[in-house]
């Protein structure tokens, strides 16, 4: 096998060849290193790499390795992390520029726990400004650049785990971590076409990551394949004292509660999307059904998800941000309109978020209700493929709007809104491609804890599909 | 196509949201002090607005403080919407208070 292909290959071989001493995990943070210089910086995914640190990692690696100190399929092999995770040795710039210098004295829990793993950060990856916080409405939302897609860079990689996104669509590391508020792994998993796993709210600590929303904040990893996320999170999860909504709840054993898993399909998922993100998703379905029960027109409880999580993340957000919009600060940020988005933000009345809260209380039940009678609820996981560099979000793909009823409530954007607010887990699954030879994906949203059943669901999937392993052109 | 960020973020079920309205194709930093006084020919801002120009009006040009004022505009609807959902007295928030025993 090539150099070039060796990020490619899915990361449970790739962890036997480095426990076999087949592969130097030395070579594999220098080609790493190498790849996100040369490719990485291009697709704007790179804000700094670890350099030595992350070489001197690696030599630390395999000395244990060549000891017999195994500590398991982590071991030895980079990763980057979205630069919203503190880093003692690495500036943690938040993808702003007000924050570009911004230097931590510590390793967040997400970084200490996979160096106790054995993995070596080669790569603090791009991210959109602040997550996303501000409103950003255009891909060119983060002082190093719009991130831009593999799959072709006249389009985004999504956000606002952008760097993530297209440096494990790349080949650039094997793993990344992302954090998702209200889509920022799903996204950019379909639209890059890699795999994204969003934890359950709690089981992984938020202690280091940049606060943007405390109630909704996750990590989660973006890698090549359910089985390669299932790895990574269990180096990840777990409860951790400095960050007290951690929970102590288990990452439940690597096999699906039933043996022919439920999957529910949401009523409405495709209206107004592309014609190819409806067939993939149909294909997708038939694949499904192969090892599950599909259950088609399933409908959400009808609360105001969207709005809900709106409320909140303006909320938390204008508070987590408060001294940055109040002095003026915002001015410095990339996106025109992340320099005025926070003021609305701080503007929003006490009694909006109470009650925003309150229903997001009421949509608890109901939500258990149902993730008790379906293992997965399905919708794609975007309404189109990636979003064109240098148009608005809102300009683009105008031919979805067309004849869209002006209340319109989106299956996929309700499901991405409520299965953060309920802190439930999902998964993006690459399915196919779209126009402009863009990736499409498929999203899952499992219940409470219930991680391994939505890698299991994941993982014989990808067992029946090819799309997780495709390799972007010139790379 | 949505209009504001909310709307956008509603219908997108991102955060990646703000106004749909165009951006003038040059903005500017004011100058410190400069007055936050509405376009001409515009529609006047609402209640909120108001207020948000004269806390944060001197950070923007006209044409983000208009954009600001869609901003207000839709949280001032978007509150009447939330606050025309009933809710009982006993319906708590999704918040988890806890007292800390030292």
């Amino acid at each position: 096998m090539s150099d070039e292909a060796i990020f490619f290959t899915p990361l449970r071989e790739l962890a036997a060849k480095v426990r076999a001493r087949q592969v130097s995990p030395v070579a594999l943070a220098e080609e790493a290193l190498r790849r996100l210089e040369a490719h990485g910086r291009k697709l704007n995914a790179v804000v700094t790499l670890a350099g030595d640190d992350a070489i001197t990692a690696a030599r630390e690696a395999e000395r244990e390795i060549r000891r017999g100190k195994y500590r398991g399929p982590l071991h030895g092999i980079p990763y980057g992390a979205k630069d919203l995770l503190a880093t003692k040795k690495m500036p943690t710039t938040w993808g702003a520029a007000p924050y570009r210098n911004q230097q931590f004295p510590y390793d967040g829990t997400v970084i200490r726990k996979l160096a106790d793993a054995g993995a070596v950060l080669v790569a603090k990856l791009s991210m959109v400004e602040l997550a996303g916080g501000m409103g950003y409405n255009n891909a060119d939302a983060s002082f190093t650049g719009p991130g831009l897609n593999p799959w072709n860079t006249r389009f985004w990689s999504g956000g606002s785990s952008s760097g993530p996104g297209s440096a494990v669509a790349a080949g650039l590391v094997p793993f990344a971590i992302g954090s998702e508020t209200v889509g920022s792994i799903i996204t950019p998993a379909a639209f890059s076409g890699v795999t994204g796993l969003r934890p359950t709210y709690g089981l992984v600590s938020r202690h280091g990551a940049m606060a943007l929303c405390w109630t909704l904040d996750k990590l989660g990893p973006l890698a090549r394949g359910a089985d390669a996320c299932a790895l990574v999170l269990d180096a990840i999860a777990g409860k951790d004292p400095e960050d007290p909504t951690t929970s102590a709840a288990p990452v439940r054993s690597a096999r699906p509660a039933r043996s022919r898993p439920r999957i529910a399909v949401l009523q409405g998922a495709t209206d107004f999307v592309q014609p190819e993100v409806a067939k993939n998703f149909d294909d997708s379905l038939t694949v499904l059904g192969r090892f599950a029960e599909v259950t088609r027109n399933v409908a959400l409880p009808d609360l105001p998800y969207g709005m809900c999580a709106g409320t909140i993340v303006d909320a938390e957000g204008g508070s987590a941000f408060l001294e940055l919009i109040e002095s003026g600060g915002t001015r410095e940020l990339q996106a025109k309109s992340d320099r005025y988005g926070g003021y609305s933000s701080v503007m929003t009345p006490a009694v909006d978020y109470l009650q925003a809260m309150r229903l997001r209380g009421k949509m608890r039940a109901p939500f258990a209700a149902l993730l008790d009678r379906y293992d997965a609820l399905a919708t794609p996981s975007r309404a189109s493929v990636a979003y064109p560099i240098g148009l608005d979000f809102d300009k683009a793909w105008p031919e979805l709007a067309k004849d869209r009823p002006a209340n319109f409530v989106s299956a996929i954007g309700a499901l991405i809104s409520a299965g953060n607010l309920v802190g439930y887990p999902a998964i993006s699954l690459p399915n196919g491609f779209g126009q402009e030879g863009l990736p499409t994906g498929l999203h899952l949203l499992g219940g409470a804890f219930r991680e391994a059943d939505l890698a299991a669901i994941g993982r014989q999937y990808q067992r029946r599909t090819d799309f997780h392993s495709r390799r972007p052109p010139g790379y | 196509m949505p209009k504001t960020r909310r709307a956008i973020l509603k219908a997108a079920g991102v955060i990646s949201a703000l106004a749909a309205l165009p951006l003038p194709a040059q903005t500017r930093t004011p100058a410190p002090g400069a007055s936050p006084t509405p376009t001409p020919g515009k529609k006047a801002p609402g209640t909120l607005a108001k207020l948000a120009r004269e806390r944060y009006g001197r950070f923007l040009t006209e044409e983000e403080m208009a954009l600001m004022d869609d901003d207000m505009e839709a949280l001032e609807r978007r509150s009447a919407r939330l606050r025309g959902y009933k809710l009982g007295n006993g319906e708590e928030p999704a918040v988890d208070f806890v007292v800390v025993r030292r």
